[in-house]
Order: structure tokens, then sequence, then C-alpha cells
């Protein structure tokens, strides 16, 4: 299942009511009024034969994703169209553009916030559910190449690529403590670019480029949720199905690690306990289905349906955890 | 039997192979790594690229989400634009291994005072005739040399040799890197034609940013 730019030509713009999306609205409006007098009609995105399309709303290069704002939807990131789209994951339509003057590079969502890193402005900023702006985070971050939160304690893990480290906001922005950088080599950060946290072992997994010009690998750095080094899960020892060099996005669920590497095209997946590849989803290839310069990897706890972004196809390709596109 | 092989034999294949024509590609550039593009084992591309899709690879870095602070894009037009449409890609402007020396050589500029060294920044321009100098490969004009020593009079104060400066050495040639390929354009075409004045010497890149494919 796709959600996205089809590669056929563009057709005569059509809206159409939903009578699910309608009640999913209608629930909305009981619970947030605010977001009943802002709602407009949904409007499905291109989906290809299976649904109606319309191609009014393009994705054009969409980035990272994030579970929210609200139940049953995606945050999106649209990096040369400046603007974070909240989709519902079930029908596939949008449900509201929140424009950017920066380029949104990282998205999370802690209810009721929703995060979006600027790279151009090197901040955070937090919306509310309609889309407005509330609250810039504490500071600068650089350059914010992803974000993660923990629900539990309120968080929220910022990969700053600029600085090499992460840094942990509360989740109304104030700077709590930062990690990753300045430390060794093997410990550290060098070049972040994806970032996730597991709730279960309470760690901070973050990909990070490495520096191959000076023999130091791809790798994905575990930290604890304080900081602390826990593990290393590089290309070394793994199968060469599992050797990867442009690491990006991560999702982590169940005891597996979802590694997104950009340069494959493919969702690697890795056992946390022994850091062994497990299986390989997805495959390198512009057409609908497969991945072209994947960025990120969002696991949907309700389903275990795992949505990944397509930059160069303006995509988000939807896969089941068993392997199979569906 | 033995097979004697005379010692300056030896010497002699050394030699040859090291004065060899510098046709072997080196990464000079000290940011591109061979390693970063380049694999013995994992070459799905051809000359052992990493990667089938040259552009994919450029974009792992240089693109959203990149580690590169340099952003980019393909040079395409937009859906409404008057042009025919077409797509040009990274190495049609770049060579991603060093920056080439351009047609005007080491030299003095006159119009700004300067020593310049005669290469080109940015890795723009490719060796693509014998003259090995800083060439692309036009989409209507053949191949042209290009001159890109700087970025525009707000960066480095300096107009001309950049992206779109007209004839600025008065030789006939129209050799900014914006320049070279435009033959529609409203402005700054590869000849006399259309208009010249256009925010000359400017970098172009402040409105029509390459994160945009250069798309204003």
């Amino acid at each position: 299942m796709t959600l996205g730019r089809q590669p056929s030509e563009l057709q005569a713009p059509v809206l159409r009511y939903s009578s699910r999306g309608s009640a999913a609205a209608l629930a909305v409006c009981l619970l947030m009024p605010a977001v009943a007098a802002a709602q407009g009609p949904l409007v499905p995105l291109r989906l290809g034969v299976e649904r109606p399309s319309s191609p009014r709303v393009e994705l054009s290069s969409p980035t990272r994703l994030a579970l929210g704002p609200l139940p049953g939807t995606l945050a999106v990131a649209d990096y040369t169209r400046r603007v974070v789209f909240v989709v519902d994951s079930e029908e596939l339509s949008t449900r509201r553009e929140i424009p950017c003057d920066g380029r949104p590079s990282a998205v999370a969502s802690l209810t009721p916030w929703l995060y979006v890193g600027d790279e151009a402005g090197g901040t955070v900023s937090a919306y509310n559910s309609v889309g407005k702006h509330v609250f810039d985070f504490e500071g600068t971050v650089g350059q914010p190449s992803d974000m993660a939160v923990s629900k539990g304690q309120r968080l929220v893990f910022v990969a700053d690529a600029d600085a090499a480290e992460v840094k942990v906001f509360s989740d109304r922005g104030s700077l709590v403590y930062s990690f990753g950088g300045g430390e060794q080599v093997g410990e550290g950060l060098i070049r972040p670019t994806g970032i996730a946290y597991d709730p279960d072992r309470r760690e901070v997994l973050v990909s990070d480029f490495g520096k191959p010009e000076s023999g130091i690998s791809a790798r994905v750095q575990i930290y604890s949720q304080l900081g602390e080094h826990r593990a290393t899960l590089t290309e070394a020892g793994q199968d060469p199905a599992f050797r990867f060099s442009r690491p990006q996005g991560l999702a982590v669920a169940g005891g597996r690690i979802y590694l997104v590497d950009s340069l494959l095209g493919q969702v690697l997946v890795f056992e946390r306990e022994t850091l062994k590849g497990l299986e390989v989803l997805g495959s390198y290839g512009s057409q609908v289905g497969q991945l072209l310069l994947p960025l990120d990897v969002v696991r949907e706890p309700s389903s275990g349906r795992l949505f990944v972004t397509s930059n160069r196809t303006g995509r988000i390709e939807i896969v089941a955890d068993e392997g199979a596109v569906p | 039997m033995r097979f004697a092989i005379p010692r300056f034999l030896f010497a002699t294949l050394g030699l040859i192979i090291i004065l060899l024509p510098a046709g072997v590609t080196r990464a000079l550039n000290p940011n591109h790594d061979c390693t970063f593009c380049h694999g013995l084992h994992q070459a799905a591309g051809t000359r052992l690229t990493r990667e089938a899709d040259v552009e994919v690879l450029c974009l792992t870095c240089h693109g959203p989400a990149g580690i590169s602070v340099f952003k980019a894009d393909v040079h395409t037009n937009g859906f409404n634009s008057q042009y025919p449409p077409f797509r040009i890609s990274c190495m049609t402007c770049h060579n991603p291994h060093d920056n080439r020396a351009n047609r005007l050589g080491p030299h003095f500029h006159d119009r700004e005072n300067i020593d310049v060294d005669g290469i080109n920044i940015k890795l723009v321009g490719r060796r693509l005739d014998a003259s090995r100098e800083a060439a692309i490969l036009t989409p209507n004009s053949g191949i042209r040399k290009v001159v890109f020593e700087f970025r525009g009079r707000e960066i480095d104060d300096v107009e001309t040799h950049s992206f779109a400066d007209d004839d600025e050495d008065n030789d006939g040639i129209w050799d900014g890197a914006c320049e070279v390929c435009h033959t529609l354009t409203k402005h700054h075409r590869n000849n006399e034609s259309g208009g010249h004045s256009h925010n000359r010497g400017r970098s172009c890149t402040n409105c029509h940013a390459h994160v945009d494919n250069f798309i204003p």
C-alpha cells in the first residue's frame, strides 16, 4: 500500500468525503471543540488504483515521520514543501497541513504537542492540535536531524547533527541534559542522523554515519535514557545482507530494531538482544511499493504496520512487519 | 625450466606505471573519501559505485536528512513552467572527485585586481574532452567550457567568473555556471541573446536555491 505520488499522470482534482473519516472527525470534535471549529473537509491523497485519487495534496520530499499528534494519525515532514502533514493512518487522508518557515527536518509528538525541528533555523517548535505555533524549545539545536519521545517521562530526545550529540528536553522545551558528544569515538556520536526511543528498555538509539575516511564505520549507538552507552550496532560480523552505510530513521518494538538505510533502499531488522540481523524489508527502486532514498520508519503499535518515507519518489510506503508489502 | 625476468623489465614496467597519464581518478576532495561512493564488494553500480543510481548516492549526504550542510537537489522545472520538462542530475555539472582547472587557467583577474588560480570551485565542471578543462555537457549546446571561481558579489565580493556574469572576459564566451546551458530562458543564456543584466554578478542561489531544484 502506498501513500503519496504515483508514477501516472496527474488527474483532475476530486474532493470526496469519507464516512469513516467523518466519524473519526466527529469523535475528534467531541474531544476537542477547537479542532471542530478549524476542521475542514478530508482530502484523500493519491493512492493509486485502490482508492479515489486527488492530486491536490502531494508529497514532494517526505523525510521524517512520527506517530500522532492525534490517535490514528501520522505526522510527515515534507522538506521542500516546508510543510508538516498530519495524516490519518487508516484513511490515508490529510487532516491538517502545518506550514513551516524553515526546513522541517524532524517531527515528534507528545500529546497535546506536535514538535517540529527546523534545520534552517536550528530550532524546535511546538504546535497544538490545530496547527498553531505555541512555543519554541530553549536555545538553539544546531541541526535537529530527528526526534524521539518518552511518553512516560515526558521527554523529547533531539539528535543534533551539528553538535553531534543528543539534547534532551522536557515536553515544554526546557533543556534537561545532553549526551553523546565529546566522548570516546567508540561510544560517542560523530554524524548522527536518526533517533528512536525504546520504552521497554528505556534506551535511546541513534543512527550515525560514522567516519569512514578514518575507518569508523556507520553504526547505531545505544544509550540508556540518561546517556550511558550500552551497545553499538555495526555491520561488523553481520551477514552481508545486513551491512549498512547510510543509516537513517529508526524504530524499536518488541525487541526488534528497524533501521532504514537510505542507500540500500531497505529496512534492516535487527534483534536488540544479540544485535544480529533478522530480516530485510522492502527493496530498492522507484516503483510503487519500493523505496528510493528512504529516510524514516515508524511502527504503528495497533497494527504492526511499518510506515517508511521514500523521499525520491515522494511517497510513504506501508510495509507489513512480516516483510511483505500488502 | 626457469623463467628469468630481467630486472630492467621490472624497472621499466614500474616507470611506465608511474608515468602513465593521469587517467586514474583520485578523490582529492578531502570531504569525499573513496569509500563514500565506491566499494569493492558491494558495487551495485558501474565503476564500483555502491549504488546503481548515482543521484541517490549523492543525495544520501546532500539531500534531506543528509549529513552535509551543503544541501542540493537535481535541476528541474516546476509544474507551471513554460519550458519543456527537463531534469539535470548531479554529475552533469559536478565532478565528485576534485575541482578541475578551467579554460582560463591561472591568471590575473584585472577587473578584480587579484591573482586567480584558474580552478573551479564547488566541483563544477567535468573533463569531457582532450583539453581536460572544466566543462558541462549541455542539453542543447554540446560541450561548453565553464568557469566558476567565485560565488558572487554577496559572498566573495567578486562578481565575475561566477554563476551568471555575461561575457565578462569579452571573448564571446558565456561560461558562467548557470549560463552555459540556458538557451531559452529570459535571462542569462549562453549567447548574446536574451537579457544578461538580471542580478548580474550576484549569487543566483540566493533566489534559485539548489535544494529547491533551482526553482525560485
